[in-house]
């Protein structure tokens, strides 16, 4: 068999290498009885995704072989994605084992929480790097899975609740995105073995009739909606990432979404060379724009810290679509806006865990005075509510400076006006609840809450100071790769 | 003898919105089992024989027999027979499940699609309103869980409509989705029974702003 | 050079929470210098030698990072320098008793960025560099706003204040956008690109100017203002009243230089919006009994001046009478000057009070001048200064501006004359206002008795504290006797805006010059009495008796004069521009053994109350209106998915989308 394997090309190879390492490791994880040994496991996994990721940077636009040409392939915006799924991993393990150890959970939840967690990533790099709209979607349908277990994490009866309904809500949303794939199956008039690779997708959506292909991206933009977290199917995200454990709800706002818009942007692209382009722009601003309202609005109205941090989330997927929707340099200002936020939300929701920790709550009304409590951690959650409404010199400032731009390039004024008027109530209600959290009086000056290690809130350190320089500075490098990621997409023109 | 069968998988539709009891519920999934594997063995015969089998084994073994067979130890151990009043009266939602059958037959030949076949169309387009107009309208977990397989049940049938260019990916997917339903569905299920003792779905709302 | 300058910031601001509180201060000054001094040096060589370039690098999307300094940025960084070197010196004697370490660094580490964003927001030229900068200086002065933020209302007011900024500086990102995106370009002179090519330059500068007045505090975008000033410390007022806003009018400034067209239209918007302000906050100021927002009321009349000083200068341009236009911005940028003297020193002076006494209230306040007699000195002088009154430097902007106004109406079309004539009344109505209500705060604070407890006895505020006000007023007393040498840089800055004018033929200059020399004639008269009396005094007994000693046996401090009464006459007139509660039950017919009567009078902003508000509450409702999505229950969720795509297909369906 080793014979065998040494005849296969290259990057077959990797993947082999990579989908095989990880099944060893679950499977080593469910044998060890240490508990210890098991979170240690996960460095291997680590080297793994690392592996696959630089692996990946020499295959990108290369056709693999083999047989997977039209199931896997690597181009710019693929590894642009998988570099970004890869750095907000590390973070998200390292403070789950922490987390996890804090929790003195026992060996099984352990497990089933390590596996799941591997899984998902796996599952998260596996739909990135198919070029293949039908595998993406099984892809996406496996995390679906991992989530479920991650979200029940905790196995009260918010966490069980929570865990239900994802799973049920996700699986319908999956089901109607498979009705969409499957209208572009059926709208195919000109060949008879369908290709569902996006480059063949590309060739024969040129004969189709345009209603089937706007049926199909209503249904799929519909299924896709539970995966991103925005309008119409993102309650069950809401609760998803506030009945997580903290990391968790770390990768699924920082991970997940972002893989859920690259699926997004895929049918964009597959659609973009038809003519219901104007159609899709329209549908992704009138999608963006309702996230947004209703992210301001529960942002108002609700306590629960991390039930905020989900909503806003949610206020960023909608920005990014309304980017993507509004094209021309739009493109390039919406992978940006993802890159920084998935950086700033993944500290703030792993500081959120910290914070749970102390004050043992999520409610608005028992927490307060956090910076006298853990200084080190209270500027990282300063910082990162400055960061998270855009005020500069955070890089999502210059994101959203691009959007606004491209907007105005587009002439799209009444988009951009409500946006304004959404995001300035957004800073409103984010800076009155976390300022209360950071600065009002300690509530209960009576008992003693438990004190947290300042190295804890290093990761956060680090991923806040490198966004805000990349805002300030942001690297030539960085953003000529995303120009050429997006370089095909219809409408673009460069920065 | 396809549209026969089709249209008998229809009438199966209009029953599900007056049924009451539970048992009926998992009388008509096994029924449209059998009729979805009737009509893939009948449309799908240009395919290889190992593809055939696989999709014969999927609708007969899976629909028909394990998805009820879950579903009935589920209701024996929280001894459960009638499914709670919907929030739409059963008359209403009789009327408005035969008006989507309507309507998707009007829009079906308004595509004006040769490819497509018409009755395929109609009946999965109402098989899929169907099971979203039980999860909406009905308020136990079981009833949600039966919507969803009717939902699926609607899929299954308009890919079979494209069966024969189909690739082999796409019924992995398909099973793949009753892999979830019947894994995770039943395993959170019970999880929920043992949790708070019972399948209501009112009692599952204290995740709310 | 500058990488060492930015590394030592940097660690200055990551060691500065490790040191000891007492030490933290001085960290903070010593960092203050490094970054002045060199500032300082540049722009004393682009004053000697001519704009001066530094360029740091361009990067992708941010664009250019270069500093430019030309005559305007000097100015500014020279006041912007002296001011945040007085509250460093002074805050070194400020909040002794203050404990709480986080605050504290919190509170230095704020101060040094905003000293930076101040510095940068002068000196860079180009769209998001400069927005950058702006924020910088808007996050670290809200930082400083709450730095009492045990104080229930601190965080409301400062998150007030950052809200308002935010709306301001989207406006500018709105106006850079659309220049950047018409010309390709992005740096200010793009501004003028844009001016030249488009006929109507108003809608665009109108934009700006709202985005800048944010900061400013023009009439309608004040009301973050009292309460921001109220809560922040009193050295952080300082700086914020004296040089904070200004960047506000550093920008308009800015614009104004690129404006090709419909001067004369910008010219008669922005004189109306500053008298409007003027009259607005000067009346507001007389109704205060805090202190510190009678102050940023009064700060409100001196940015109208300054716009009345700019506006006038676009009118001049506008009726092709560059005398009027030379005159005005001269005006303006001496005011500006002016008014960060004496109003940061009024400010400290404040913060003296307040650390003895622990209330800014008027009506508990009173014969503060036994006890703290320095500082009731400067306050005097600072109100001298700050109403216009000559010697001091109030003055010769005032004249300069009186003279403009009487030369505008010579020149031109009746419109404008009647419009100028207007605006001197107004004028001279402010200047008597500002008298009035610095004569009330002087007389109730420092004059009488005490009206409470509250400060007995109370001592002298620390010299560290009193040094800076000293250094403020005597540079802002040496403007006011010999003014030649401000005027001499000024000059230089509005030749850029005014070019081919000599300024020599202004009578104004040698009038201004000439009332100097008079005031310098009139101190030494006053000081030789002052020595004269003294000498004359040596030899007899002086009797000291109590105040009010003049045989009333049932007194009570608290009849004498309050804020309320003081001002009572001047409120029959100014009920339009006040609301006011009224909390008063009379005494009734049926009241045979009547009880204590209470009597409670408040002033509040009216804008604040009848536009703000409501909007504010409109916003909340529509919001809480909407809140009904996350109900819980899995049928809704679904529900929401079925209904957005059937709206979708049936929006497709009739073509709407």
């Amino acid at each position: 068999m080793l014979e065998y394997f040494h005849q296969l090309s290259a990057p077959v190879q990797t993947l082999i290498i990579y989908s095989m390492g990880s099944l060893m490791i679950c499977i080593l994880m469910f044998l060890t009885k240490n508990k210890l040994v098991d979170s240690l496991l996960f460095i291997p996994f680590i080297g793994l995704q690392i592996y696959l990721n630089v692996m990946e940077y020499f295959e990108i636009g290369i056709t693999k072989a083999d047989g997977l040409e039209d199931y896997f392939k690597i181009d710019h915006l693929g590894f642009i994605f998988l570099t970004l799924t890869t750095l907000i991993s590390i973070p998200v393990i390292i403070h789950s084992t922490v987390y996890s150890f804090s929790q003195h959970e026992s060996k099984k939840e352990l497990e089933v929480h390590n596996i799941s967690l591997l899984l998902f990533i796996a599952n998260m790099s596996g739909a990135i790097i198919s070029c293949n709209v039908g595998l993406m979607w099984a892809f996406l349908e496996a995390t679906t899975l991992c989530a479920s277990m991650l979200i029940y994490h905790e196995r009260n009866a918010e966490a069980l609740e929570a865990a239900w309904k994802y799973v049920f809500v996700c699986s319908i949303g999956i089901a109607l995105t498979f009705v969409g794939i499957l209208f572009l199956g059926m709208a195919n008039k000109s060949i008879h073995e369908l290709n569902f690779s996006i480059e063949g997708l590309k060739l024969t959506v040129a004969h189709m009739d345009s209603i089937w292909l706007k049926l199909s991206f209503l249904f799929i933009i519909t299924g896709y909606s539970v995966k991103i977290g925005v309008v119409p199917l993102f309650t069950v995200d809401i609760d998803a990432k506030d009945a997580a454990p903290s990391p968790v709800g770390a990768l699924l706002s920082g991970g997940l979404m972002n893989v859920g818009i690259l699926a997004l942007l895929r049918f964009y692209q597959i659609f973009g060379t038809t003519d219901i382009l104007g159609w899709m722009n329209k549908i992704l601003i009138i999608v963006g724009i309702l996230s947004i309202l209703l992210a301001a609005v529960y942002l108002f109205k609700v306590a629960n810290y991390k039930r905020m941090l989900a909503y806003s989330s949610m206020e960023h997927a909608g920005i990014a679509l309304i980017a993507i929707a509004s094209g021309k340099i739009g493109f390039v200002a919406a992978i940006l806006h993802l890159i920084f936020h998935a950086f700033t939300k993944v500290s703030l929701f792993v500081q959120m865990g910290q914070v749970y920790k102390v004050f043992q709550g999520k409610n608005m009304k028992d927490i307060g005075g956090y910076f006298q409590l853990n200084p080190l951690g209270a500027s990282v959650i300063l910082l990162g509510i400055f960061s998270i409404t855009a005020l500069p010199p955070s890089g999502l400032f210059l994101s959203e400076f691009l959007i606004f731009k491209s907007l105005f390039l587009s002439e799209r004024y009444i988009t951009a006006s409500i946006l304004f008027l959404l995001l300035t109530i957004i800073l409103a209600a984010l800076g009155t609840k976390f300022f209360k959290l950071l600065f009002s009086p300690i509530p209960n000056t009576t008992i003693s809450y438990q004190s947290i290690n300042q190295w804890e809130s290093i990761s956060q350190w680090i991923m806040l100071l490198t966004m805000i320089y990349a805002g300030i500075a942001p690297p030539a490098f960085l953003i000529d790769f995303i120009s050429t990621a997006v370089k095909d997409f219809p409408t673009y023109i460069p920065l | 003898m396809i549209n026969l069968l089709i249209i008998i998988f229809t009438i199966s539709i209009i029953y599900l919105s007056v049924a009451g009891r539970f048992q009926s519920f998992i009388n008509i999934l096994m029924f449209q089992g059998i009729v979805l594997c009737g009509i893939a063995m009948l449309e799908l015969k240009e395919i290889s024989l190992a593809n055939l089998l696989f999709i014969l084994l999927e609708t007969l073994v899976v629909k028909a027999i394990i998805v009820p067979y879950f579903l009935g130890k589920l209701l024996k151990k929280n001894n459960l027979t009638h499914d709670s009043t919907p929030n739409i009266p059963q008359f209403t939602s009789l009327i408005i499940n035969s008006s989507a059958i309507i309507f998707s037959f009007i829009l079906a030949y308004n595509l004006h699609e040769e490819h497509i076949k018409i009755t395929y169309f109609t009946a999965s387009v109402s098989a899929m309103f169907t099971g979203i107009f039980l999860i909406i309208s009905r308020r136990k977990i079981i009833t949600h869980i039966i919507g969803y397989m009717v939902l699926e049940n609607g899929i299954f049938l308009l890919s079979l409509a494209i069966g024969a260019e189909l690739p082999m990916i796409v019924n992995t997917g398909i099973l793949l989705d009753l892999f979830t339903s019947v894994l995770v569905l039943g395993f959170f299920v019970s999880k929920i029974s043992n949790t708070f003792h019972t399948v209501e779905i009112e009692k599952l709302t204290e995740l709310k702003d | 050079m500058g990488f060492i300058l930015l590394f030592s910031i940097l660690i200055g601001i990551f060691f500065l929470p490790y040191l000891s509180n007492s030490v933290k201060p001085f960290l903070r000054l010593l960092i203050n210098l490094i970054v002045a001094i060199p500032s300082f040096i540049v722009a004393f060589n682009a004053v000697q030698y001519g704009p001066q370039n530094i360029w740091i690098g361009e990067f992708s999307i941010t664009g250019v990072w270069e500093l430019k300094i030309d005559e305007l940025s000097a100015f500014f960084i020279a006041i912007i320098n002296i001011s945040i070197l007085a509250s460093s010196v002074y805050g070194l004697g400020y909040l002794k008793e203050n404990k709480n370490s986080i605050a504290l660094s919190i509170k230095f580490i704020s101060s040094i960025l905003l000293h930076v964003g101040l510095l940068g927001v002068c000196m860079l030229q180009n769209f998001i560099p400069f927005m950058i900068s702006w924020e910088v200086m808007s996050i670290s002065s809200f930082m400083l706003v709450i730095f009492q933020y045990h104080k229930p209302n601190a965080i409301k007011a400062g998150l007030n204040y950052l809200i308002q900024m935010h709306i301001g500086v989207v406006l500018l990102m709105v106006g850079f956008i659309i220049v950047g995106n018409t010309t390709g370009q992005s740096n200010f002179d793009a501004i003028g690109l844009y001016f030249s090519n488009h006929n109507n330059n108003f809608w665009l500068f109108l934009v700006f100017f709202i985005g800048f007045s944010f900061k400013i505090g023009f009439l309608t975008l004040h009301t973050w203002m009292p309460e921001a000033y109220a809560v922040a410390p009193s050295n952080i007022s300082g700086v914020m009243s004296g040089v904070v806003k200004k960047m506000g009018i550093y920008g308009i400034l800015r614009i104004l230089f690129y404006v090709q067209n419909t001067r004369l239209e910008i010219g008669i918007f922005i004189l109306t919006i500053s008298l409007a302000t003027c009259l607005y906050g000067i009346i507001n100021a007389i109704m205060q009994t805090d202190i510190k927002k009678l102050l940023s009321y009064s700060s409100m009349e001196n940015m109208g001046i300054i716009g009345i000083g700019l506006g006038m200068a676009m009118i001049g341009f506008g009726v092709h009478d560059l005398a009027l236009a030379y005159l005005g911005f001269t005006a303006s940028l001496l005011q500006i000057l002016n008014h960060a003297l004496f109003k940061t020193s009024l400010f400290f002076n404040n913060g003296g009070i307040y650390q003895q006494t622990r209330t800014r209230n008027i009506d508990q306040l009173g014969g503060l001048s036994k006890y703290m007699p320095i500082t009731s000195i400067l306050f005097l002088l600072s109100s001298i200064a700050a109403c216009g009154l000559p010697p001091f430097n109030g003055f010769v902007a005032e004249y300069i501006i009186y003279s403009g106004l009487i030369e505008g109406m010579n020149a031109t079309f009746v419109t404008t004359e009647v419009f100028l004539l207007l605006c001197l009344i107004i004028l001279s109505l402010v200047g008597g206002l500002a008298i009035f209500t610095y004569s009330k705060v002087f007389g109730l604070v420092f004059l009488g008795n005490p009206r409470s407890e509250i400060i007995t006895p109370t001592k002298e505020a620390p010299l560290l504290m009193l040094i800076p006000q000293i250094i403020l007023m005597s540079i802002a007393l040496s403007i006011g006797l010999y003014p030649k040498f401000i005027l001499s840089y000024i000059t230089k800055i509005v030749d850029v805006y005014v070019p081919h004018y000599s300024h020599v033929s202004l009578d104004s200059y040698s009038d201004v010059l000439e009332l100097g020399h008079a005031g310098s004639i009139f101190i030494l008269i006053v000081l030789v009495l002052i020595i004269v009396r003294k000498f004359v005094l040596n030899k007899k007994t002086i009797e000291y008796q109590v105040t009010w000693g003049c045989g009333y046996e049932t007194k009570n401090t608290r009849m004498q004069y309050n804020s309320a009464s003081w001002a009572d006459y001047f409120l029959k007139f100014g009920n339009f521009f006040i609301g006011h509660h009224n909390s008063f039950t009379p005494l009734k017919k049926e009241d045979i053994f009547p009880d204590d009567k209470k009597m409670k009078i408040s002033y509040f902003d009216k804008i604040e109350s009848n536009l703000i508000q409501p909007l504010l509450e409109l916003v909340n409702y529509t919001l809480n209106k909407l809140a009904v999505i996350q109900t819980g229950q899995t049928q809704y969720y679904i529900l929401y998915g079925f209904v957005f795509l059937l709206f979708m297909s049936i929006l497709t369906f009739f073509k709407i989308l």
